[in-house]
């Protein structure tokens, strides 16, 4: 039997309004080793960010359960630092919340912030960096609290196109020297073949497990550098065709 | 942040330009003053106006005078500024709370919001014959009245901007399994922070105006008794002296406002 980090069984979800009841999500299981990279992509609507925040804990399912070392580190769409607060002080968020030892703490994030090339902008305020710096140190505060397994929910689309390859490089090449168990959310295919060891692709709603990809690219280095591998595209091709994009325009 | 150590020709230009142009209008706005008051003066000299019932800047300067001599200016502007000052602070205080109270419990916003709505349609100085009757004639109905005129505005506008905050941020905090009041504490405080001090610029400026209608109702000393007492003795000079220093008291406060602001906002620019 094998230990899963993060194991989701038989995780269903059904929301309640006063019109409607929708079932956002129906059956999915899902287990990831440690070190474990996986991209959710599915139709957009699917119900692929309620099942991140119902793996976070931030949402009950209504049927299944979620088992993992908490609290797992978040990455929402948008940075979301608090323009009142320096770097550091952003990056310091988490173990303040949980009342850490603040000292350790600012140890441990000045070493990330040094690590990671943001040491010079520790006190400066969000707004004075660039998107992707921002995202950077997005990533450190959720790295702050030491977590073993990182949720991200399309941390990249807000960022324009080549920023967006150059952050992708750098937070893959950190969660990996980190060695953290990630689930990326996204709806880039692309995105989601050259970062992960697996891609779950998930049905339109009620989302399903359709079909799990395990990603084997010859290539190794950064994710820019895999999309130029030759198996690449196949991958690409067939989660395309999973996806039934072109359903919808017809 | 310069690109450059040094100041090019260019920026050196464009710096002195701006500085002018600020001398310029700042002096423009002192001569519009000067030339108001002039104008009065002459017309009313010349009887072109009835200073009787217009009064003339040389009259209110010896009216200020003759109060100052006296001491009783004092008396006057002392009691309206204590007064603000507790009106000011009960009812942003009691607003603040009470918005905090809202924004806690959404059952209990949901309760209140209709009694909210009427509660800030209603003309708060039809309420002035009961303050007196019920807290009688001294200082209390007059706070009381600037507290009522300023609390409910301060209650929805800091509801609002609590409940403004982008939502992510909340969830953001909640991953990091924050509670409520850090929750509070560490987001929607400072993100509502604009909205808390331009509440307090309309909310200080209500209780002025709460203390003013207040001393009109019932009083024994303040501008508003002044103004009262001036009108009805005829002696426009103390009408005309009390609404010149309650203008300069509104313009302190504003630029009181104002320096908070900045200090506290330091991080937006």
């Amino acid at each position: 039997m094998t230990a899963f980090q993060v194991e989701l069984d038989h995780i269903s979800m059904t929301y309640q309004s006063p019109s409607e009841e929708t079932e956002a999500i129906s059956d999915v299981s899902l287990g990831l080793t440690q070190g474990e990279f996986v991209s959710i992509v599915g139709p957009s609507g699917c119900g692929k960010s309620t099942l991140l925040d119902i793996i976070c804990g931030l949402v009950k399912p209504t049927r299944g359960s979620v088992r993992l070392q908490r609290p797992a580190g978040y990455m929402l769409q948008r940075d979301y630092l608090l323009e009142w607060r320096t770097i550091r002080q952003n990056c310091l968020l988490g173990p303040e919340l949980q009342n850490h030892n603040m000292k350790e703490a600012r140890t441990y994030v000045d070493h990330l912030l040094e690590t990671y090339g943001l040491a010079e902008f520790a006190d400066h305020y969000p707004r004075q960096l660039s998107g992707g710096m921002r995202q950077r140190a997005a990533l450190i505060r959720t790295l702050a609290l030491k977590p073993d397994v990182l949720l991200l929910d399309e941390p990249f689309s807000a960022l324009d196109y080549q920023t967006r390859l150059a952050v992708v490089d750098e937070v893959w090449t950190i969660l990996r020297k980190e060695n953290k168990t990630v689930i990326l959310v996204t709806h880039d295919i692309a995105e989601a073949i050259s970062m992960s060891d697996r891609v779950v692709v998930l049905s339109a709603r009620p989302a399903r497990v359709k079909v799990v990809y395990q990603v084997r690219l010859s290539t190794t280095g950064l994710p820019l550098q895999r999309r130029q591998d030759e198996n690449f595209r196949k991958y690409f091709d067939a989660i395309w065709k999973e996806l039934d994009i072109y359903v919808s325009l017809g | 942040m310069s690109v450059s150590a040094k100041p090019s020709l260019e920026r050196k230009t464009y710096l002195q330009k701006m500085r002018i142009h600020r001398v310029v209008v700042i002096l423009t706005q002192l001569m519009i003053l000067l030339a108001f008051l002039l104008i009065w003066e002459l017309a009313a000299n010349a009887r072109f106006i009835d200073p009787f019932i217009t009064s003339q800047p040389s009259r209110v300067l010896a009216a200020i005078m003759r109060l100052h001599q006296d001491g009783s200016l004092y008396l006057h502007v002392w009691v309206t500024i204590v007064e603000t000052f507790w009106g000011f602070i009960l009812g942003t205080g009691g607003g603040f709370l009470c918005a905090v109270l809202l924004w806690w419990s959404r059952f209990l916003h949901e309760i209140s919001e209709p009694y909210l709505v009427v509660l800030n349609a209603l003309p708060k100085v039809a309420l002035g014959p009961l303050l007196i009757v019920w807290l009688g004639n001294g200082s209390a109905p007059i706070i009381g009245m600037a507290l009522l005129i300023s609390i409910i505005v301060t209650i929805i506008s800091l509801v609002s901007g609590f409940q403004d905050v982008d939502p992510d941020k909340i969830k953001l905090l909640l991953s990091f399994g924050a509670t409520r009041l850090q929750i509070f504490t560490k987001v929607v405080l400072p993100s509502s922070l604009p909205t808390l001090i331009s509440t307090l610029k309309v909310s200080v400026g209500l209780s002025l105006v709460g203390v003013i209608m207040g001393e009109f109702l019932v009083s024994k000393a303040g501008l508003g008794y002044l103004i009262v007492y001036g009108s009805q003795v005829f002696k426009l000079d103390l009408v005309m002296l009390s609404i010149i220093i309650l203008a300069a008291m509104a313009a302190i406060i504003y630029f009181g406002v104002s320096f908070f602001e900045k200090k506290l906002l330091r991080w937006q620019k």
